[in-house]
């Protein structure tokens, strides 16, 4: 359609109008060039053009453009370079967390560099020359036996590593809690994008529906989005939502992005965001476990259940069934409860536990067996669920997923609205085509299923309905999935949650086997702070046990026998060897001298028998079991059929002169040796009160003490800390019992105490250096990014001067069509 | 397609390069001050884990150091005992008084016997000085004994006594639970007294012991026929022979177990060997760690002493610590226990046999005399001191003796000697460990300080390069955004 007259005034004005528009965009741009996230806008310019026939043939018939039409406002954005950027950073998140972590840990554990100097000690270290120190006041007081105050710094250089190791374990501990802290914080950040980022959706599908593009509203989106994949490696994606007949609104969706290597674990795509809808992460609380009801064979009140007569066991197997006291006598299953309470039958009923069993502590700290009085405490193994996608009225979301339509036959089985088996074609009750069956908490609970069958009249070659009337059917599977929680598994996350996460939870060499081979095949390898925890007290129970099991003994003659005290005929004390004295089989007595070379085989029957009779311990293959025998001999302990003492230590009579006395303990208070840590390692009561350390268990012969300046037990001591004979054994802590047998480090003290910072040292160097990688990645990318959507001045200079001049001309486009349309109106073909 | 490098781009890439070099400076500075090559394991962790090693090794070595140079001190203390010692003992050979016994008696200098003998005793009395010396707060020659006085004078023990409280207390044991004691120790626990009293009661009482007539011990009285004139059973108290009990004396009546032999009474013998219950009237005797040096072998205290000579203080300097079975591998520790009856002579006696006399008069002689030096250095000051006060001559057989403890102090002294040059090894080996440790530590402190220390023109060039780079990284922001088209635009 050919312009009209004045149609050139409105493309100049057209012009004028795209020209000033421009000019506005590009001092958006150029105000924004320091605002994080903004995306450089662009104006979207079509030419005008009116389609369409004149009315009358024109000679000539030149169609022409109309002007410039501004069509809209758009970002310049990659979406490639959005999710290569975004998993990159949730790398750089990982790290970053990891190698944080790793630093708190290395600025206690590392030692490199370390030392006092005004002591000449710089490049020494601190711990590891405290256990140095140890072993160097034992060769002093070797040299120096007898005298106290070498005795006295044996204890004070063990009090000075204990310190250390106080020290060094609570400041682990502050760094756990600091990352508990930290790793919460993480949790409510990522909860507070996640609600940020559904609120944005919500703000750009309003904008959308009235068409604008919101564009300022995406940048902040995008910012919370790249912020989140910092802290979780998510997938990003966008579609259209239909919200009306033929209007669609962009949706966006994220999911967890499949960060499992195990690829049959779905857990790790679960849904964060769809559209309005938004999921939290909460992190799992459980009650709290009551300490003195941990399953102990002696102790009936930590056995879970009772049996069929009311008595108290911990097996599963023997325990009786919880009976339900409302049962009617009659109805089998509803003789029993389940573990809701619920009546059931014999095969899914509770066990009757035990009443004195509480496995939880309440808010006061009292035993109990509720769970709903137990105080909730956050799950050690710190896992996490995604909860429900809510939009903001709370409103849970329905995902709908429907299944291929496809043909039936009206004999096919069908299940009614009631319920009741049917065909298809007697679903058709009235002449309504379409029937539709909702089924409820189906395919799971909260789910609907909604089947829909359609009846097809056939007809014949006329037209006409068949008579009878014949049909075929369809059928159509709709599911309305009602959102769910998703536990997460171990290795569901990544970035930088999962690196603090991992910080709290891995355990390194001291993983459970079953965590290895069910969760986390590479768990072994992954050392958080709770590795360097337990290394801390793996060292400190070694050394503890050690020392303490090489300073107690009984006293022997130099042939090795053990001794006791007697009088020889001048009436003075004199060393007699402990005898094991028998009946034998054949009448008489059987003799035999216990020395410490004994084994079990090496005894005569009739003495094992006097032995296990003497001691009420019996014989197993247990290595340190003969060992425990003679020692019960020789304190005059008999142990009854449970394993416990039966005779006072004040009332024992031993047998032969028993030897010093635990060093260390797990109370200063006490010679209590179990469960030794860093944390509560200390010098025991005895060693407090009294020099303890035994400088030997020979003693010359005659003698019942060894002389004043043997020292081969100190020395053995001494040699113990240096030696490279120690085997550190993962599974060898309470808390690590499940860890798999075999030897984590074998080698001495110090050289066990160098490898936890050789391997922190490592494992810093390797995070570090892939940090950098991953960060340099990230920068790379996200200066591709900034190629595509940043602002640059000299883009924008070149568009002010193109609009600009594009302005200008427009005017002079105006100018000359006023100037033309003036010759034309007034001054062409009249004369006066 | 060449890259659009924006404004935004520009300012990241810059903004992480200027911290990168600021780091690499921070670093490099780092170095300068510390002059250390690392600051902690994660810069490099092989010879992080590799330096504590050798600085763990150097610890050992310079403790074991320590304690080789205090053992070294003790040695040399040791040595110069014996030293001191070996100066009495070569006086002795050089007194010329001894030198005359040892060439023939009845010289000219008998009559210098008696004060021969009161020198000897003091000199023997000197060397136990000698051995019982300190070094700090411990003895040096008592073995692993070391807060003990090695060496003392005690009361000769007879070594048949018999405690009567234990005899008692195993014979009462015995009599509760019969066939707790063989017959031969009922017998022995029996003759733990000496006599007997009223109701058959064993005591050492002679107050308590009922009383008998004395017995006629004529061995022509013939106990078979009834008692007469000629064959009086009885003696009265002037030992005349008396036919009736009741004219006799009356005595305790003896235990017939007791053996009166063994006086096994008596808790102590005298120099000539009576038995006595007063520790006064004793011989003293040598002994080392409570037990006389001299016991026999087959005994308790020789037992004893034969254990004190294989006793050890094994230390650690530095041989290369081993344990089998818990205990010391000997080859891999030192023995530092000195056993100062071993460098004495050792323990117990010997047999030697002398020629005494000349000429026709010449015979030979067999006589036990003690191994240890101070013994028989004692028992020759013994014998001289009893020598007579006019002439100087010997009583009894004590020339045959004093003859044979010459004879045994002239192979003692050359054994002492020689002792003594054992002595003088194990001290050289410590004076040389001494040296060999001080190498190792050295050695071992150049090797971690080679690796730990940074060359600090190294380092200083290093940092300098830091600087220069941040410094022009600083100059390149300054203009990095100074101009762009924007600045040259003009409407």
């Amino acid at each position: 359609m050919g312009i009209g007259t004045f149609g050139s005034f409105t493309q100049a004005r057209l012009a004028i109008y795209a020209a000033q528009t421009g000019l506005s965009v590009t001092g958006n741009n150029i105000s924004n060039i320091n605002t994080p996230g903004y995306t450089r806008q662009r104006l979207d310019q079509v030419s005008l053009y009116a389609a369409g026939s004149d009315r009358y043939y024109a000679e000539g018939d030149i169609r022409t453009g109309q002007g410039a039409l501004v069509k809209s406002l758009s970002q310049i954005r990659s979406p490639y370079l959005d999710i290569r950027f975004r998993t990159e950073n949730s790398k750089v998140g990982y790290m970053d967390a990891t190698l944080d972590g790793l630093n708190s840990i290395a600025q206690i554990l590392d030692e490199v560099g370390k030392g006092d100097a005004s002591k000449d000690e710089e490049g020494f270290g601190v711990l590891g020359l405290e256990i140095e120190k140890l072993a160097e006041a034992l060769k002093n007081v070797t040299s120096e036996t007898g005298h106290q105050e070498y005795d006295r710094a044996v204890k004070a250089v063990a009090s000075s590593l204990i310190t250390k190791l106080h020290s060094y374990a609570n400041k682990l501990e502050e760094v756990r809690q600091q990352t508990v802290h930290n790793f919460k914080q993480d949790i409510d950040t990522v909860n507070s994008l996640l609600t940020g980022i559904r609120s944005l959706n919500e703000e750009i599908r309003k904008s959308e529906i009235h068409g604008d593009p919101a564009l300022e509203l995406r940048d902040a989106r995008n910012n919370k989005i790249d912020e989140l994949s910092r802290l979780i490696d998510i997938n990003v994606t966008y579609s259209e939502e239909e919200i009306a007949a033929g209007l669609t609104v962009e949706k966006l969706t994220i999911t967890l992005d499949d960060a499992n290597p195990d690829a049959s674990v779905t857990t790790d795509e679960a849904i964060l965001i769809d559209g309005v809808f938004a999921a939290q992460i909460t992190l799992d609380k459980i009650p709290k476990e009551n300490p003195a009801a941990k399953y102990d064979p002696k102790n009936k009140d930590t056995w879970p259940y009772v049996d069929a007569n009311g008595d108290p066991t911990a097996d599963e197997a023997q325990a009786a069934l919880l009976e339900n006291p409302n049962w009617d006598n009659v109805d089998p299953d509803s003789q029993y409860l389940d573990a809701e309470g619920n009546p059931t039958g014999a095969a899914n009923a509770a066990k009757k536990p035990n009443p004195a069993y509480k496995p939880y502590l309440d808010e006061k700290g009292q035993p109990t067996a509720d769970l709903d009085e137990a105080e909730m405490v956050d799950d050690p193994n710190y896992n996490l669920t995604i909860t429900e996608l809510k939009n903001k009225n709370g409103d849970l979301h329905v995902l709908g997923k429907s299944y291929a339509l496809r043909s039936i036959l009206g004999t096919a089985d069908a299940v009614d609205q009631d319920g009741n088996a049917t065909t298809v074609a007697a679903l058709f009750t009235n002449h309504k085509n379409k029937v539709s069956i909702t089924t409820a908490d189906t395919p799971s609970a909260g789910d609907k299923t909604i089947t829909v069958y359609t009846r097809n009249p056939v007809y014949d070659e006329n037209g006409q309905l068949k008579d009878p009337p014949e049909y075929t059917y369809t059928k159509q599977v709709y599911e309305q999935i009602l959102t769910k929680p998703v536990s997460l598994d171990d290795n569901d996350l990544y970035g930088e949650l999962q690196a603090r996460r991992e910080l709290l939870t891995e355990k390194g060499e001291f993983t459970d086997v079953g965590t290895i081979d069910n969760v986390d095949e590479d768990a072994a390898g992954k050392r958080g702070v709770q590795y360097y925890q337990r290394c801390l007290d793996l060292l400190a129970r070694q050394l503890a046990n050690a020392m303490n099991e090489a300073n107690q003994g009984f006293r022997v003659d130099p042939d090795g026998n053990y001794i006791t005290t007697g009088k020889n005929d001048q009436g003075k004390d004199t060393a007699v060897p402990v005898e094991i004295t028998a009946t034998a089989a054949g009448g008489g007595t059987v003799k035999h001298t216990l020395n410490k070379e004994d084994t079990w085989d090496k005894l005569a029957p009739e003495i094992q028998a006097e032995l296990e009779q003497a001691t009420g311990l019996t014989h197993t293959a247990d290595p340190d079991n003969f060992k425990e025998m003679v020692d019960a001999y020789l304190k005059g302990q008999k142990y009854d059929a449970d394993g416990k003492p039966t005779i006072a230590e004040e009332n024992l009579t031993p047998r032969g002169i028993f030897d010093g006395n635990v060093l260390f303990s797990n109370d200063g208070d006490t010679n209590d040796t179990s469960n030794i840590t860093a944390l509560n390692i200390s010098i025991s009561r005895a060693w407090k009160d009294n020099p303890v350390l035994v400088r030997d268990f020979e003693c010359p012969v005659g003698e019942t003490e060894p002389a004043s300046g043997k020292s081969g037990n100190l020395l053995h001591m001494e040699y113990l800390i240096g030696s490279k004979g120690w085997k550190f054994e993962a599974n060898s802590l309470e808390s690590t019992q499940g860890a798999g047998e075999g030897v984590m480090f074998e080698g001495t003290l110090y050289d066990f105490w160098n490898d936890i910072g050789s391997t922190l040292g490592q494992d810093r160097k390797v995070t570090g250096d892939m940090l950098e990688t991953y960060y340099e990645n990230a920068l790379s990318i996200d200066t591709d990014r900034a190629s595509v959507s940043s602002v640059d001045f000299n883009d924008e200079a070149m568009n002010l001067m193109m609009y600009a001049k594009s302005y200008n001309a427009a005017c002079r486009l105006m100018t000359t069509i006023d100037s033309v349309l003036d010759k034309l109106i007034n001054n062409t073909g009249m004369t006066t | 397609m060449i890259p659009r490098m924006t404004t935004v781009g520009t300012l990241k890439n810059y903004r992480y390069d200027l911290n990168r070099s600021n780091n690499t400076m921070s670093k490099a500075m780092n170095t300068v001050m510390t002059e250390r090559a690392f600051n902690s394991y994660a810069e490099d962790p092989a010879i992080a884990t590799r330096c504590f090693q050798l600085r763990r090794s150097y610890q050992r070595a310079a403790s074991q150091l320590t304690v080789n140079d205090s053992l070294y001190r003790k040695y040399n203390q040791a040595w110069s005992a014996l030293e001191e010692g070996s100066q009495d003992i070569y006086s002795i050979s050089n007194d010329p008084v001894f030198g005359s016994l040892i060439r023939g008696l009845n010289g000219a200098d008998a009559s210098g016997r008696n004060a021969l003998g009161q020198s000897l005793e003091a000199k023997a009395k000197n060397l136990v000085q000698i051995m019982n010396g300190r070094h700090g707060e411990n003895y040096v020659f008592s073995g692993a004994d070391t807060l003990n006085v090695p060496f003392t004078w005690e009361p000769r023990e007879n070594p048949d006594y018999i405690d009567p409280a234990i005899a008692q207390a195993k014979l009462d044991e015995e009599a509760a639970n019969p066939g707790t004691l063989t017959p031969e120790e009922v017998e022995k626990y029996q003759g733990a007294f000496q006599y007997v009293a009223a109701g058959g009661k064993l005591t050492n009482n002679v107050e308590e012991a009922e009383t008998v007539a004395k017995v006629n011990t004529d061995p022509n009285i013939d106990f078979t026929q009834p008692s007469a004139v000629g064959n009086e059973w009885y003696l009265n108290e002037k030992g005349e022979p008396v036919v009736d009990a009741a004219d006799a004396q009356l005595i305790p009546r003896e235990n017939p177990a007791y053996d009166k032999e063994k006086n096994t009474a008596f808790q102590y013998l005298t120099s000539n060997g009576e038995p006595t219950n007063k520790a006064s009237e004793a011989q003293t005797v040598l002994c080392y760690r409570g037990v006389p040096v001299d016991a026999n072998p087959d005994t308790e205290d020789g037992k004893k002493l034969a254990y004190f000579l294989g006793e050890t203080k094994n230390l650690d300097v530095g041989l290369g610590h081993k344990e089998k079975d818990s205990e010391a591998v000997s080859s891999t520790v030192f023995n530092s226990a000195l056993q100062g009856i071993y460098y004495l002579g050792g323990t117990g006696t010997k047999e030697i046999t002398v020629t005494v006399g000349e000429g026709a008069d010449a015979r030979e002689v067999t006589r036990e005399v003690p191994n240890n030096i101070v013994s028989v250095i004692s028992r020759m000051g013994e014998i001289l001191q009893r020598c007579s006060n006019e002439d100087g001559s010997f009583s009894g057989e004590d020339e045959e003796e004093f003859i044979a403890l010459a004879h045994q102090f002239e192979d003692q002294k050359d054994l002492y000697i020689q002792r003594r040059a054992e002595l003088d090894t194990e001290t050289g080996f410590l004076r040389d460990n001494s040296l060999i440790l001080t190498d190792t530590a050295e050695s071992l402190s150049q090797q971690f300080l080679a690796m730990e220390d940074v060359d600090p023109a190294a380092a200083i060039t290093d940092y300098m390069y830091a600087r220069y780079c941040y410094d022009a990284a600083l100059k390149v922001g300054n203009s990095v955004l100074s101009q762009s088209l924007m600045d040259y635009m003009n409407f």
